[in-house]
């Protein structure tokens, strides 16, 4: 019988090779299919993992919302990083899925402002190509910032 | 975490949506701390940062202050 650290560690390497390989955050089922366990105990592991802030579910549900920093589904931040398109929760996030896939990127927001402007961000090597005087913000201090990890 | 035109528009969405102490940072410090935060996700010995670590790695970056403790 495999312990919940193990299943939790194989249930994470799956996660992420699923994001190499296919360029896409799985469900629920496929992990447990990947992993062959039941869906009963990856849905364990999923709570686990969530509580450890290794990943974000959906609201009520047992899937993944987020494997920070790649999104599950369509948010106001995409991606071009790896030959592939990819979505963030956030700047950061979006910032963090070139970082993560050791690549460079494209990131293509919005002003979060009034005005919302499309903001296109290339992120190459060290360089940053962006409009001149283009920003990120943090609305809340660091401390809260899994108090609503969405939200931030 | 989001994108603004400018410190200006920034200023504006924090007076608007009344977070006053929010905190801008250049793209530069943002993509180093990305790459510092999730370069290792997907590799197999990934853990997450400790309190200690992620307030050093914030230190590093100039990111010192009140707003950026986690404790």
């Amino acid at each position: 019988m495999t312990d919940a650290a193990t299943l939790d560690r194989d249930v994470r390497l799956v996660i992420a090779e699923c994001i190499r390989d296919r360029g896409g955050v799985p469900s629920l089922a496929e992990v447990a299919s990947r992993a062959a366990v039941p869906q009963s105990d990856a849905a364990e592991s999923f709570a686990r993992l969530a509580a450890a802030r290794v990943m974000i579910l959906r609201p009520g549900t047992t899937e993944i919302l987020s494997f920070n920093p790649f999104a599950a589904g369509p948010t106001e931040f995409w991606v071009r990083a790896g030959g592939r398109e990819w979505s963030a929760l956030c700047a950061w996030d979006a910032f963090g899925v070139a970082a993560a896939l050791r690549t460079d990127g494209v990131v293509l927001g919005h002003c979060a402002d009034v005005c919302g402007v499309p903001l296109e961000v290339r992120l190459a090597g060290d360089a940053i190509g962006a409009l001149d005087g283009v920003v990120m913000q943090f609305a809340l201090p660091a401390r809260e910032w899994w108090k609503d990890i969405v939200f931030t | 975490m989001l994108l603004f035109r400018s410190e200006e528009h920034a200023g504006h969405w924090r007076e608007a949506r009344g977070f006053a102490g929010a905190k801008t940072l250049s793209l530069e410090t943002g993509w180093k701390l990305a790459r510092a935060w999730y370069e290792r996700k997907l590799e197999p010995d990934w853990r997450r940062h400790t309190v200690d670590e992620a307030e050093a790695l914030f230190a590093e970056l100039g990111l010192v202050g009140d707003f950026w403790r986690l404790r």
